[in-house]
């Protein structure tokens, strides 16, 4: 058998053990740590001094706790004095059943201890479905078995696994029972002991009873004598319509540092008095200790000083009144109840002043730079009465005139709300996009089809001109005619070269280059012809030919094969032809800087540039052009690298009022342009060629041009003389 | 057959078939055309291979001394680059090649602009006005005088009008000033008898050629 007991769970270890082997708790208490056993008086511990270093969730916790029992004390005795309970007639052990039925833990009870529960009257007339529910179904005194049955329902506290082991506290009376067993007058009433009633088979409720019918009785104020066998007498003395108080408004007879069983805890909540005279005598050293006073706690002078409540507490509701929100506001973290004053602050304000307008929200200010213009500019009423609607006064959305709508219920979705923004123009920008607009408008509008009478008159025109030319220009071939004279004497721009010609040296290089296209062939062949002809013949000049056009050497080729085959030049020998010099402008400044690495060829070699290595070992250079930008380009590039040697030009008619510029400014020493200077060259130079093969043709025609131009010309002027009459006529009409 | 006889009746063909535009666009002016394309491409194309990168690169990179092949190493990388150019998506390849071929081409244009035609054209235009050198040259000085007055005046208008700054007036209407209204009015007629001058230039050109086109029509039937 065990020797000792653990003061934790109650049960028997060996006398060495230090430690419970069921609840691994040391067995070594110490005396003053001890809890308070039964029928000891429990000594009172001065804890205000720890009170400061508590946290202060928890000193708010108990502060509540200490207002809400002093609040309660205060109901239940205002309560006792108005309707005094039957003290003699309630046992006290059976008045915490009517406590712990009102409490919210009925659903914890088992089915068959609910009928036990004696309270006739909820505490709180508001919450009767929180009073004892199975009240008005005990029948006492009718049924024995009912009553007993009723009996069975008292709570027990949860025995232990063991099932028949005893409560050390229960143990500890073992012996002081069993002597007092003999004494059964002494013994408390206990529906168990005639054996009428089977107590519930938990085992350790009947121990427990067992042990309380073997306490002594009460020394102080034995009850009257109950008979052994008065079993329906002593139910008799139960209450049947008296109340008894709810155990949570009599906390003050109870004392938190008693260790009994929590299901127990709320009968002593019982007013003392009220059961003096049956209370066990386990239980009467209760009485023995100085009743609870409940600490004077003064009212907080400001909501400030409250503290702290879960948002879930109402607050209409006041936690005293309900024991559970005692234990939620015990047990509430402090987390919580800092969240309790933001919430519960937030609809006191609101019901405070509910009409007061919304603070208007201090807008940062590229918030206030996105506002709409005409909320700054007070003088641009125009924009806010465009759009309907109310205008926003504060917030964000000041200034703004429609945007909201101002019915709450009906909104139609879908439709746009229009929006007060407007392109802020000045109005020289208005006359300019409206400028535009027309001018857009203007090209979608259609235009009428020029007729077709005037598109075949202009065809039929061309073909009849076209015929005229051809025509005359075979008829003056094909016939040979030399009407028209050579020109006498030379322009004065071409006159120009005589000089060079005459002041070149025999046998000099020369330069020829062949810039022109195959189209204008005609016209620069019999333009250059009796030029050059008169030159070769003159001073038999060495000539180099080069192109800054593909085309251009096989025209040089055929220059020198027909045009001048009067002076039968050779090539390789009398002329080279380089070919042609890519690059362009740049070619030709490469060439004029240095001209065999411009230009690589064998035909450096031949006889006809013997001594040329530079550009300005030329003696002369004739540039035979249609293009006045070629005729620029060579003048730019190679007047620095001529050292002053002559640049004569032989240009198309088209070209030469373009190259007049640079004979003026010397840049070009002579120009000889179109058909009518190459006639006067041959006239000149009395050799005959091919020019007077041309000219009466070419003249024949150009008068006829000049004279189509000059009828077309007059046509025109007299077109629009009548047009303008006829106008003139029918304004004067109208 | 005589080449000059095939040549000259080709010619010949090509020549009524240019002409056959007078009654409008037809598909023998088209084929001429596209035949003078294909055959200028081709001659192009072969001018190019025989004349440019034969002697100008092949031709060097084989002979060449060594310094020299190296130096050509550069336009040879910037020619493959220009042909990057063909494949859209390497085109981007081929911008250093066009950007030098630009670059270099830009800078002698306005260096030859500068120096080759912009100062000689302001020197020439005010020396009809420098009287001594023209009494030192023995040329008549009024006369001189007045040409150069002439090109002045003509300058001077021509730029006028063209130049397009104007005022706006008090009633709202944009117009010039009465002295560049003046002047710009002088100047149209410049430009006008410039135009006519170039346009004459043309036409005789054309007749020119006309007239040399149909000669060389007849010559081939011996005409």
């Amino acid at each position: 058998m065990a020797d000792q007991f653990c003061p934790n769970c109650g049960m028997p270890n060996a006398e060495e053990q230090e430690v419970c082997s069921f609840c691994q708790q040391s067995l070594r208490v110490d005396a003053g740590a001890a809890s308070i056993r039964p029928g000891e008086t429990p000594t009172r511990k001065t804890t205000a001094e720890l009170e400061p270093i508590l946290p202060a969730w928890l000193r708010d916790a108990r502060e509540t706790a200490r207002r809400a029992d002093a609040e309660t004390a205060a109901e239940e005795a205002r309560a006792a004095a108005e309707n005094p309970a039957p003290k003699e007639e309630v046992p006290d052990f059976l008045a915490g059943l009517a406590s712990a039925a009102r409490d919210d833990q009925d659903d914890e009870l088992p089915e068959w201890m609910r009928g036990a529960a004696p309270s006739s009257a909820p505490a709180k007339p508001d919450k009767e479905e929180q009073a004892f529910p199975r009240r008005s179904e005990i029948r006492w005194g009718d049924d024995q078995s009912d009553e007993l049955g009723g009996m069975a329902t008292t709570p027990v506290t949860p025995a232990p696994e063991s099932g028949d082991a005893l409560l050390p506290w229960m143990q500890a009376r073992d012996g002081a029972a069993s002597d007092s067993a003999g004494r059964e007058p002494s013994q408390p009433v206990t529906p168990f002991l005639n054996g009428a009633v089977e107590p519930p088979h938990t085992g350790e409720l009947t121990d427990w009873l067992e042990q309380a019918a073997a306490q002594p009785a009460a020394p102080a104020e034995p009850s009257a004598p109950a008979s052994e066998e008065s079993l329906d007498d002593w139910l008799s003395k139960l209450p049947r319509d008296v109340e008894i108080p709810a155990a949570s408004e009599s906390p003050a007879s109870f004392d938190e540092t008693i260790d009994l069983p929590d299901w127990m805890k709320p009968a002593a909540t019982e007013e003392v008095s009220a059961a003096d005279a049956e209370l066990p005598d386990w239980m009467a050293s209760f009485r023995e200790q100085k009743p609870f006073a409940p600490p004077e706690v003064s009212p907080p002078e400001s909501a400030e000083q409250l503290p702290a409540a879960p948002a879930f507490v109402p607050e209409a509701e006041p936690a005293a009144e309900t024991p559970a929100n005692d234990l939620f506001s015990i047990e509430m973290p402090d987390w919580l109840s800092n969240i309790a004053p933001v919430e519960t602050e937030a609809p006191a304000a609101d019901e405070a002043a509910p009409d007061q307008p919304i603070a208007p929200a201090e807008l940062p200010s590229w918030v206030q730079a996105m506002r709409p213009v005409e909320t700054v500019l007070p003088d641009a009423p125009s924009a806010q009465a465009a759009v309907e609607g109310p205008l926003e006064e504060a917030g964000p959305l000041a200034g703004l005139r429609g945007v909201l709508p101002f019915v709450g219920g009906i909104v139609q979705p879908g439709k746009p709300v229009g929006q007060s923004f407007r392109l802020q123009a000045s109005q020289s920008q208005q006359e300019d996009a409206s400028l535009l607009g027309q001018l857009i408008a203007a090209e979608t509008q259609p235009k009428p089809l020029r007729g077709a009478r005037l598109f075949r008159s202009q065809r039929v025109l061309r073909w009849v001109l076209s015929a005229l030319l051809i025509l005359l220009a075979s008829a003056a071939i094909l016939g040979r005619t030399q009407i028209v004279p050579l020109p006498a004497a030379l322009s004065p721009e071409s006159v120009l070269a005589l000089p060079i010609l005459e002041s070149l040296p025999n046998d000099a290089p020369i330069l020829m280059i062949f810039d022109y296209d195959p189209a204008l062939s005609g016209e620069l062949e019999a333009a250059a012809a009796p030029f050059v002809d008169r030159l070769l013949g003159l001073r038999s000049p060495r000539v180099t030919v080069l192109s800054t056009s593909p085309i251009g050497p096989a025209l040089a080729e055929r220059f020198f094969a027909a045009s001048v085959a009067r002076q039968n030049y050779r090539p390789g020998q009398d002329y080279v032809n380089l070919g042609y010099l890519p690059g362009g402008e740049t070619g030709i400044l490469s060439f004029a800087v240095n001209p065999r690495a411009a230009l690589p060829s064998r035909s450096w070699d031949a006889p006809a540039v013997q001594g040329v290595s530079r550009f300005s070992d030329y003696a002369a250079v004739i540039l035979l052009t249609d293009q006045a930008e070629t005729a620029r380009a060579w003048v730019e590039q190679t007047a620095a690298h001529r050292a002053g040697h002559p640049l004569i030009v032989v240009a198309s008619a088209q070209a030469a009022p373009m190259i007049q510029p640079y004979l003026l400014s010397r840049q070009v020493s002579a120009l000889v342009s179109g058909l009518r200077d190459g006639a006067a060259f041959e006239a000149s130079s009395e050799t005959g060629g091919p020019v007077r093969k041309y000219w009466d043709a070419y003249n024949f025609t150009l008068t006829l041009a000049v004279l189509l131009m000059a009828f077309g010309g007059l046509w025109n002027l007299i077109a629009g003389a009548r047009s303008r009459r006829g106008s003139d006529e029918a304004r004067h009409e109208s | 057959m005589n080449p000059e006889l095939i040549s000259g009746i080709v010619g010949f063909i090509l020549t009524l078939m240019i002409l056959s535009y007078l009654i409008g666009d037809n598909a023998l002016f088209r084929f001429a055309v596209h035949v003078f394309v294909g055959v200028s491409a081709g001659y192009v194309a072969v001018i190019a291979l025989y004349q440019v990168i034969l002697p100008y690169l092949v031709v060097p990179l084989m002979s060449a001394p060594m310094l020299e092949r190296g130096l050509l190493l550069i336009p040879l990388i910037l020619g493959v680059l220009m042909l990057m150019n063909i494949s859209p998506r390497l085109s981007r390849l081929g911008g250093p090649a066009v950007g030098y071929l630009v670059g270099a081409g830009a800078a002698v244009a306005v260096g030859g602009a500068v120096l080759g035609t912009i100062l000689p054209q302001v020197g020439a235009a005010a020396e009809p006005f420098n009287i001594a050198a023209l009494i030192q040259r023995g040329v008549n000085p009024i006369e001189s005088l007045l040409n150069g007055a002439v090109m002045l005046v003509g300058a001077v208008a021509t730029l006028a009008y063209f130049h397009f700054g104007a005022r706006r007036a008090e009633d709202g209407s944009v117009k010039r000033g009465f002295l560049f209204e003046a002047f710009a009015w002088l100047g149209k007629l410049f430009v006008a008898l410039t135009l006519g001058a170039l346009f004459a230039g043309v036409y005789s050109a054309a007749l020119s050629a006309l007239v040399e086109r149909v000669h060389s029509l007849f010559s081939i039937f011996g005409f």
